[in-house]
């Protein structure tokens, strides 16, 4: 008997037509709910559907894998932003004279999420001196004594920090 | 909107943060004005951080950050965490933020394990470190009220770059203004190093320091003043616009911009609302010879107005 001649992946649609199914299985076995699995694999190929160009990958499964699993991860990490911000809201409320409606806090979370991407491509030292920048409140003079570097290239990691950010925030 | 403008805009929120003078702002000005696309860029790089400006988001991401790594953030924190402050804005690494600069301003109060009280305006930071042999508070950045409790073991010091504060038991207000620090007596004395000289101040005196030392003593209201603190009102009495400006920036999100060396020379006496900084600009506008230009939300410039020939 020949091998299971592997489906078509020329383009998005054939590729839709071959693998969703697989991909909906596959992330049925990674989440605890098949409503969110379907999610999943529907934004996998929304993702891909604007992602530009279409290029038929070599392996397929191997290729729809990764970009869920991106996604999944994505996932999580909102939520962990989401939980972390609406605790310490909550923490301070005492301080707010009025709480952020759920829009303020969508839209916080959304920003967050986007920095907290730019924070993980970033390079080690980017990174760092982002964090003691806007998290912890530090000067760039005392950046640089902490770093050891100038303050010219505290400067410079800012602003590619900054443009970071901006290549990562929501279009 | 090009990569070089967003570039460029990068660069000159970059630049602004560090200790901007007279003539960056004014470059920084006509650099805004050259181009609409430009308060555009500086508006949408902005609003990347926008969040970061609240505590709670910047606790969020902290932690969201920590939690793969959770073992490394608690090791850092035991090492650094020397007091154990029972409220919110304790972070991991020991320091404890005042919101910045919210329309509302947070302003907050935290008693310490020795009884001291400290209060913190809006915009401002400070870095806690107590041992068995003293009790120091170092001034990241704008105003803290300090009540401290008496401890004639521990002597506490309120440190800025500027000088060191020495009490033992006493009531005063440290500020932290543009390159200088303005320390305002309200109880009891105190000693100052600052530069190569020592000063005692007393009750109803401030004084400003500079890197070279401290400036002249002089009087203030200091019931007033702490009056006006409770009720978070900015209370100026014959001081100058920029320094005022300055405070009031720490309270409102966004860039204030304002040209220290033109508004040389005005001095202003006005109680203005802090919980409502637009609302305080506005009102300095109305007294004094100043122009006010929004260029987005984000960036507000003060000026002195043109004088008409």
């Amino acid at each position: 008997m020949k091998p299971a001649q592997p489906a078509e992946a020329a383009t998005l649609e054939a590729l839709y037509r071959g693998y969703h199914g697989w991909l909906l299985s596959w992330l049925r076995r990674r989440v605890d709910c098949s409503h969110h699995a379907a999610d999943v694999a529907h934004d996998t190929f929304i993702r891909l559907l604007s992602a530009g160009p279409y290029v038929a990958p070599r392996e397929p499964q191997a290729y729809l894998a990764t970009v869920a699993r991106r996604l999944l991860m994505d996932k999580n990490r909102r939520r962990r932003l989401e939980r972390a911000y609406q605790d310490e809201l909550e923490r301070c409320a005492q301080y707010l004279d009025q709480a952020p409606s759920p829009e303020q806090i969508l839209q916080a979370v959304q920003v967050l999420e986007a920095i907290d991407r730019a924070l993980a491509r970033m390079k080690p030292r980017i990174r760092e001196t982002f964090i003691l920048r806007h998290l912890d409140g530090l000067d760039q003079a005392q950046i640089a004594e902490r770093l050891g570097v100038s303050v010219r290239t505290v400067q410079q990691d800012l602003v590619e920090a900054l443009l970071a950010c901006d290549a990562c925030a929501q279009p | 909107m090009t990569p070089t403008i967003l570039r460029q805009a990068a660069e000159w929120l970059v630049r602004l943060d560090h200790q901007p003078d007279a003539a960056s702002q004014q470059a920084f000005h006509a650099w805004l004005a050259a181009d609409p696309q430009h308060p555009l860029a500086v508006a949408r790089l902005q609003g990347h951080l926008s969040p970061l400006k609240q505590a709670p988001a910047r606790a969020a991401l902290r932690r969201a950050r920590q939690q793969p790594k959770a073992i490394k953030g608690l090791a850092l924190g035991l090492l650094i965490g020397l007091l154990a402050l029972p409220v919110y804005q304790y972070s991991q690494r020991g320091y404890l933020f005042a919101d910045l600069s919210t329309a509302s301003g947070q302003w907050q109060q935290q008693r310490l394990d020795d009884g001291s009280a400290l209060q913190l305006d809006g915009g401002s930071a400070v870095d806690l470190h107590f041992d068995a042999n003293q009790r120091r508070v170092r001034l990241l950045q704008g105003e803290l009220l300090v009540d401290v409790a008496k401890d004639a073991r521990r002597p506490f010091y309120v440190d800025t770059p500027q000088g060191s504060i020495r009490a033992l038991g006493t009531r005063f207000i440290v500020e932290r203004s543009g390159d200088a620090t303005v320390v305002r007596m309200l109880e009891s004395s105190t000693r100052i190093d600052s530069g190569t000289q020592q000063l005692t101040l007393n009750p109803g005196q401030r004084v400003r320091l500079e890197a070279s030392g401290p400036g002249r003593v002089e009087a203030f209201d200091a019931r007033a003043h702490e009056a006006a603190w409770d009720t978070h009102q900015l209370l100026a009495s014959d001081e100058p616009l920029a320094d005022v400006l300055e405070r009031l920036g720490r309270h409102r999100s966004g860039l204030l911009l304002f040209d220290r060396q033109a508004l040389h020379g005005l001095r202003v006496t006005v109680m203005l609302p802090f919980d409502d900084p637009a609302r305080a600009l506005r009102l300095l506008q109305r007294t004094l010879p100043i122009e006010i230009s929004s260029y987005t939300p984000w960036v507000t410039r003060v000026s002195l107005k043109k004088q008409r020939e």
